[in-house]
């Protein structure tokens, strides 16, 4: 698979079109995924996909072959995703920051990816980006600091607030689990 | 713990979906990623145009500078006079291009010649090319020249021109003071070739076409020349040779 993957990046870099058809092929389902964990609305999705998948077949050459093909789309993903949301103007940070401390509660219950999916789309934009990015996609605060141009101690402060949502949400869950069986 | 785990699990679900795109999609994508294509070959056209004038630019200069180079200046073993351009077997004419000296050449009387030739010899052994034997019982003869000049379009008269100018740019060259004696020399040397010349067209019929009339040409020569002036052409053959020499050797090296 990874020979076959390295002789159409090759290809796919000469322009050629199969090639770059075959990865799209092999690759659009999962960015689509990813950049649905972003954007609500699966049109808007797909259309930041596109978005990100032009940036990849016309900056393939930028490609330096350190770390994963699918590791370098995901990114360019991310970002098209993030200029989609501010295109919508949906992402504001506060100018305030909030000192956190934080508390869990240990809540692990059962949800499938349609209810995970539900309570990320409860967040709001700037909650959901921030929270997306560091628990899913595994960002440090000072990498998802630069790349939404905030504080470390704004994305920390989103993160704190994300995270209390969705244990609310979680809760609200589990009790209406109880409830039902 | 929680929310690590919490957030664990939901990272494991999440990463295992896959979402289909819908039917389109792809033809979208290729329909932006198609006007890409002919900028760049646009551009590469661009560069392509632009290195092959680059390559022809190049090679009509090296082109012309071969051309230039070819065009070398020949010097006649046989010192002869000017005369036509065309070319029969026993009729030559001499066309030196600037560096050379035309010398010309009174052949009717050969004692005289052998004295100038040894003067020229004498004066300087180290002649490269220019062969300064003058024949005995030699008549001036115009015989067969190649042309070695591009002034080949130029009229005879304006070769002469260009040649008189060229010997006096030599004797400048040589850091010799050029007198308005030895200019004059010069121009009436010119108008005696041209003057030989039209003596050619003149007197040319089918079969002695390019010929000069020897009887004709003794006569002319006879009711020009007196002693003095027989005495500057040799003067200034020596001067000339001198200078055709030294832009021999000055084009050898």
């Amino acid at each position: 698979m990874y020979k076959n993957e390295a002789a159409l990046i090759k290809r796919a870099m000469k322009n050629n079109r199969e090639a770059q058809h075959t990865l799209f092929q092999m690759h659009s389902p999962k960015m689509l995924s990813v950049c649905r964990y972003y954007i609500k609305d699966l049109q808007h999705a797909e259309e930041a996909m596109l978005n990100g998948f032009f940036k990849v077949f016309t900056k393939l050459k930028s490609f330096n072959h350190q770390g994963s093909f699918e590791g370098w789309i995901r990114r360019i993903m991310i970002r098209e995703s993030i200029s989609m949301l501010r295109k919508l103007k949906k992402v504001e940070f506060p100018q305030y920051e909030i000192i956190v401390n934080e508390t869990y509660n240990n809540i692990n219950i059962a949800i499938n990816v349609a209810q995970i999916q539900q309570l990320i789309d409860g967040l709001s934009e700037g909650y959901r980006i921030v929270f997306v990015m560091y628990a899913i996609e595994g960002y440090k605060h000072h990498e998802i600091a630069k790349e939404l141009g905030i504080t470390e101690g704004t994305s920390k402060s989103q993160l704190f607030k994300a995270r209390k949502l969705l244990q609310q949400q979680m809760n609200e869950l589990n009790k209406e689990k109880h409830v039902a069986h | 713990m929680s929310p690590i785990k919490f957030e664990e699990n939901m990272k494991r679900e999440l990463e295992q979906r896959t979402i289909p795109v819908t039917e389109g999609a792809w033809e979208k994508l290729q329909q932006r990623l198609d006007p890409e294509q002919p900028k760049k070959k646009g551009k590469s056209i661009v560069w392509v145009l632009g290195i092959a004038a680059s390559l022809a630019f190049v090679f009509w200069l090296t082109k012309g500078a071969f051309e230039q180079s070819d065009v070398t200046p020949k010097i006649v073993e046989q010192p002869q006079e000017q005369e036509t351009p065309s070319t029969e077997n026993d009729t030559e004419v001499i066309t030196p291009k600037k560096e050379e000296v035309f010398v010309a050449q009174d052949i009717k009387q050969p004692r005289e010649e052998e004295e100038a030739a040894s003067k020229i010899e004498e004066s300087k052994p180290e002649a490269p090319v220019l062969n300064p034997q003058i024949h005995r019982d030699e008549v001036l003869l115009a015989t067969n020249v190649e042309e070695v000049t591009p002034t080949e379009n130029m009229s005879f008269e304006d070769q002469k021109v260009q040649e008189v100018v060229a010997q006096i740019v030599d004797l400048k060259e040589q850091n010799t003071t050029v007198s308005d004696a030895e200019i004059e020399a010069l121009l009436e040397k010119a108008q005696r070739e041209i003057e030989v010349k039209n003596l050619l067209i003149e007197s040319s019929s089918t079969s002695t076409a390019g010929r000069v009339n020897p009887d004709m040409l003794l006569y002319e020569v006879e009711m020009e020349l007196d002693k003095s002036f027989r005495t500057k052409v040799f003067e200034e053959l020596k001067i000339q040779f001198n200078s055709v020499r030294n832009a021999v050797a000055q084009r050898n090296n």
